[in-house]
């Protein structure tokens, strides 16, 4: 069962989350600042697209989530990486990368 | 794949079910984000107010990012499911008159198939209960249960019966069957006594002599105690042991377990109990239980009769049954079995005269997993026949409920355009209405349920009225529950489906602006309605073509030349076999009997070998001095031993001769009075009286010395039989039959006739005592429980039908005021604008009409068997129904069509 075809937009957000993921379990601000920081604040994730997208990677499989102790001792919920979710982010790295790559040899020849 | 469905299922389960717990996590979750958000920009020293992009601003939609989350989570289909639910169930609860008229009629439809369906299970359908592996019973048949070797009993049927020597053959030499078993054929009444419990005065149980290992072939294991053993089975007279059903223990002994060990006399003799059998297991017979089991070499204990256990035994008085070992097929057993049965048949000595019937003798095998069942004869074509009754009626309820949704349909036009401009999609609401249905019908089917228990068990009472109580199992299985479901989803699909469909096919300009229509609407649904009407009629024809050849059936045996007279005659069954005393000696005991008896108020008393209508019969062959014996020739004929005052007992009519006189005595020469049906057969008209006539077995001639009138005495369908009368001086014998008839109500001499009876012989046992009128009532209680069912199917189907067609022409008439009125206005008279309502249902019935009746004499056809006195194709049946439907429409469209005719054209014009 292939994942539902995503628009540019969404898939973008997946990826970013996933990639974001891979390095280590992160709960949503976290992964909020983390893609700020990361990208120089030129991506920026509002809450409104990040927890549904959080949800439905979880629906999927490809993330799970764990309620945990922050290092402030808080309580919040962190998503970590399954291993349907590693495949899915290799398959949506290499998507990406065709795809860059072809806006790029686009916009060099024009 | 299957792993990541079922996670994604729990995880919509889990939002679904533990709503609350998610709906915290997803509180705390995002509580969380907004403050880590407020203690970053706090310490980037910057306001809140210009944080960015992810501040509180951007969060102002808090429910709306809630809601986006939940949508993630679950699984659509399933809440959306919930969600038509909840819609359906607010919608029907804001009209309940609409609500309860469609569940009641669903209700009536659903249950009345279940209790037909429920009594079809138990007779046609369920295996054999409380019997292990049942596929592997196999029942075996001779296929010829009409010639002199073999025993026929109205119970046992065409399943033929067997000798014990036969029996004993067949075991010792198939190699098909890991064992066979034999039990009687039919059972034996016998009296209880038990020292602890009472004096067992009550009515006699039956009882029933098997093989010792009838338990095991059929795999009953034992309630309590044991069942029979090998060691059970050793020689005559020599194991009385007895085994008891769960019903008779209960009913009799209240179930105490103590019964294991104790003595009972059965028939005089005594036994000791050994086991108890499970309560679901009723015997081998279904509809006619057994209350007791004894091993077959007490039969002669039991029946108080000849032994039939030595190996020269040629009375065929055995049903055999055996488990077929797994790897041969039915078709290998069978031609075994008649390899036996041909060696045994030449070799029996007692077959050497047998003729004919020896080349007939041919064994029939089939499955036994259902049982032997008598009501499955009786019964089975007219439990088929009420099930396809029934059918049709749940079908025309139906069609009626599909009216109301249609109209209901069209009136919610307007809510409808609303939400298809709304940007809901068509299949969602023909969604809504399936799920409305769909929920119309649940709720109906429950309580249709719940109707159907209580019919099944009027029913079973009902068809009880017959000869013997109906035991059949009828509690709730899974075949009955599925039929339901697989009724209760066909309904609402057929009732649900198109009106839905069709509400949903709007045209949003136009409906939205324009008041909500009053009628059905569009054209393509007014013909969908009229379309609806016309099978509607057409089904009510076969239902009622049903019911009238089946009310003439119960009219013409009722009305049938009995050639008896019933009235005033009372019947008592008596079981003489207990006094021990020889048929010479019970001989003189009857006429004391008849004697004391006719010291009371009556006008005549007798007996006979049997009790008139009860299907028991004797026959013999017969052979008649100087006329030569065909090869073919069916000879038999049936033996009726009676005294004197028989025929004028019973009121039958003597033609030709006389009738038998108390100076047939024995030592008078011998005489016979024959019936019709025989004079008929073997005899020159006229030349009947001083002729000769010799039974089987005797060496003697019988002179004919009168001819009795046919009288249906067996039973009232079949054509009277043969029939030689012998008086009881010239051939004693057991006499089972007494009749009396009285001057006045026959039942208030009950109680002094059992008195007299006890006082001649204290042994002589009542069986039972009722009317001559009663037994005739109850040989009909089958055609009796048709015609009653049947009939009230018709009247349902016509009230049915009559509310349907008064519902749509009546929301026709609304439509169509607006041409009504200008009709009106260009001066169309009042019986011109009732002659367009009427015009309406007529092309419906008629249309109905043609379709229902050609249906109606293939339906007639069917039923044939069911039939009595009259044809399959009877036109005075189709002509009454016919008539019936065209009256009972016309008046129910007039109504409507008065209404019309009423219109104040201006108002009707306005009114658009």
């Amino acid at each position: 069962m292939m994942g539902k075809p995503t628009d540019l937009l969404q898939g973008t957000l997946d990826l970013l989350i996933l990639k974001t993921l891979a390095l280590a379990p992160m709960h949503g601000w976290g992964i909020t600042l983390r893609i700020q920081q990361t990208t120089g604040d030129v991506l920026q994730v509002r809450p409104g697209a990040l927890y549904p997208a959080l949800h439905r990677l979880e629906h999927h499989g490809w993330i799970v989530a764990k309620w945990r102790d922050t290092a402030s001792g808080r309580r919040a919920k962190y998503y970590s990486l399954t291993r349907a979710g590693r495949l899915q982010l290799e398959r949506e790295s290499e998507q990406w990368r065709r795809l860059s790559s072809a806006v790029t040899v686009l916009l060099e020849t024009v | 794949m299957a792993q990541r469905l079922h996670r994604r299922v729990m995880m919509a389960l889990r939002s679904f079910l533990r709503r609350r717990t998610v709906e915290r996590e997803l509180d705390d979750e995002l509580r969380f984000h907004l403050e880590q958000m407020e203690a970053f920009a706090e310490t980037r020293g910057q306001k809140l107010a210009e944080a960015g992009p992810q501040t509180p601003r951007y969060v102002n939609g808090l429910d709306q990012l809630k809601e986006a989350c939940r949508d993630m989570r679950t699984l659509r289909p399933l809440e959306e499911f919930l969600g038509d639910l909840r819609l359906g169930g607010r919608r029907l609860r804001k009209n309940p008159a609409f609500t309860l008229t469609t569940i009641i009629t669903i209700a009536l439809g659903i249950g009345a198939n279940a209790a037909i369906f429920s009594l079809l299970n138990a007779v046609l359908l369920r295996p054999l209960p409380g019997v292990q592996s049942p596929d592997r019973l196999i029942l075996f048949s001779d296929g010829s249960f009409e010639g002199s070797v073999v025993a026929t009993t109205p119970e046992a049927g065409p399943v033929a019966a067997y000798s014990f020597p036969l029996y004993n053959r067949l075991r010792e030499q198939l190699q098909s069957f890991d064992d066979i078993a034999a039990q009687q054929s039919n059972t034996t009444g016998a009296v209880v006594h038990h020292a602890a419990a009472d004096g067992g005065d009550g009515a006699p149980a039956s009882a029933r002599c098997v093989t010792a290992n009838y338990f095991q072939v059929l795999g009953v294991d034992p309630l309590l105690g044991r069942t029979f053993r090998a060691d059970d089975q050793t020689s005559p007279g020599a194991n009385p042991v007895l085994i008891l059903s769960y019903g008779y223990w209960q009913r009799r002994f209240g179930g105490t377990p103590s019964i294991i060990g104790s003595q009972l006399i059965v028939n005089g003799f005594p036994y000791v109990v050994v086991g108890v059998t499970p309560a679901h297991f009723t015997g081998t017979k279904i509809g006619a239980a057994t209350d007791l089991w004894v091993p077959i070499t007490m039969q002669a204990e039991l029946m108080r009769r000849e032994s039939r256990l030595s190996s020269g035994d040629n009375t065929w008085w055995l049903l055999v049954m055996g488990r077929i070992k797994r790897d041969v097929s039915l078709r290998q057993a069978q031609a075994e079995v008649n390899l036996a049965l041909q060696q045994f048949i030449a070799e029996a000595p007692g077959f050497a005269n047998a003729g004919a019937a020896r080349q007939r003798v041919h064994a029939e095998l089939f499955p036994g997993a259902r049982g032997v069942s008598s009501p499955r004869r009786q019964f089975g074509l007219s439990l088929l026949v009420l099930m396809a009754g029934v059918g049709l009626l749940l079908f025309i309820a139906c069609i009626n409920v599909s009216h109301l949704l249609l109209a209901r349909g069209a009136r919610r036009q307007a809510e409808v355009s609303l939400q298809l401009a709304l940007g809901a999609t068509r299949s969602r609401i023909v969604r809504h209405l399936v799920t409305e249905g769909l929920l119309l019908a649940v709720l109906g089917g429950i309580a249709g349920l719940a109707i159907g228990r209580w019919c099944t068990t009027g029913l079973v009472r009902l068809a009880s009225a017959g000869q013997t109580p109906l035991v059949i199992d009828t509690t709730l299985d899974m075949r009955v529950l599925a039929f339901s479901a697989f009724l209760i989803v066909a309904t609402a699909v057929l009732f649900g489906l198109v009106p839905a469909w069709q509400t949903s096919f709007i045209h949003l300009s136009g409906s939205l602006k324009a008041k909500p229509p009053t009628g059905f609407g569009s054209p393509g649904r007014r013909a969908y309605a009229r379309l609806l009407l016309i099978s509607q009629v057409a089904l009510a024809v076969l239902l009622l073509v049903g019911a009238g050849l089946l009310t003439q059936t119960l009219w013409n045996l009722q009305e049938v030349d009995k050639g008896f007279r019933e009235d005033n005659v009372l019947v008592v069954n008596l079981n003489s076999r207990l006094t021990a005393l020889s048929p010479q000696q019970l001989a003189q005991v009857y006429e004391q009997l008849l004697d004391r008896i006719s010291s009371l108020p009556i006008q005549s008393a007798s007996m006979a070998t049997d009790t008139p209508l009860s299907g028991n019969t004797n026959t013999t062959d017969i052979s008649i001095p100087g006329r030569p014996f065909a090869l073919g020739d069916d000879m038999e004929v049936q033996v009726t031993v009676v005294t004197p005052r028989y025929f004028e007992t019973m009121g039958m009519r003597v033609g030709e001769g006389r009738g038998l006189t108390p100076d047939d005595r024995a030592g008078a020469p011998r005489v016979t009075v024959i019936n019709e049906a025989l004079a008929r057969r073997f005899f020159v008209s006229g030349d009947v009286l001083g002729r000769g006539l010799r039974t089987g077995g005797q060496d003697q001639d019988l002179t004919v010395v009168g001819v009795v009138k046919n009288a249906r005495v067996n039973d009232l369908r079949s054509e009277p039989r043969p029939i030689v009368y012998l008086p009881l001086a010239q051939s004693p014998d057991f006499l089972r039959g007494l009749q009396v008839r009285t001057a006045g109500e026959p039942a208030t001499l009950a109680a002094e006739i059992r008195q007299i009876i006890r006082n001649t012989n204290a042994d002589l046992a009542v069986n039972e005592v009722s009317t001559l009128g009663q037994q005739v009532t109850r040989s009909l209680a089958r055609e009796r429980l048709l015609a009653t069912l049947s009939g009230a199917f018709g009247v349902l189907a016509m009230v049915l039908v009559c509310v349907g067609l008064y519902g749509v022409l009546s929301q026709s008439v609304a439509q169509r005021s607006a041409e009504i009125g200008v009709r009106v206005a260009l001066g169309s008279t009042r019986g011109g604008v009732q002659w367009l309502i009427v015009r309406e249902s007529l092309v419906v019935v008629l249309s109905g009409l043609a379709l229902g009746i050609p249906a109606a004499l293939a339906t007639g056809k069917g039923m044939a068997g069911l039939l009595f006195g009259l044809n399959a194709v009877h036109p005075q049946t189709l002509i009454g129904a016919t008539a019936v439907i065209v009256v009972v429409t016309l008046s129910a469209s007039y109504i409507p069509a008065w209404r019309a005719s009423r219109l104040d054209p201006m108002i009707a014009l306005r009114t658009e």
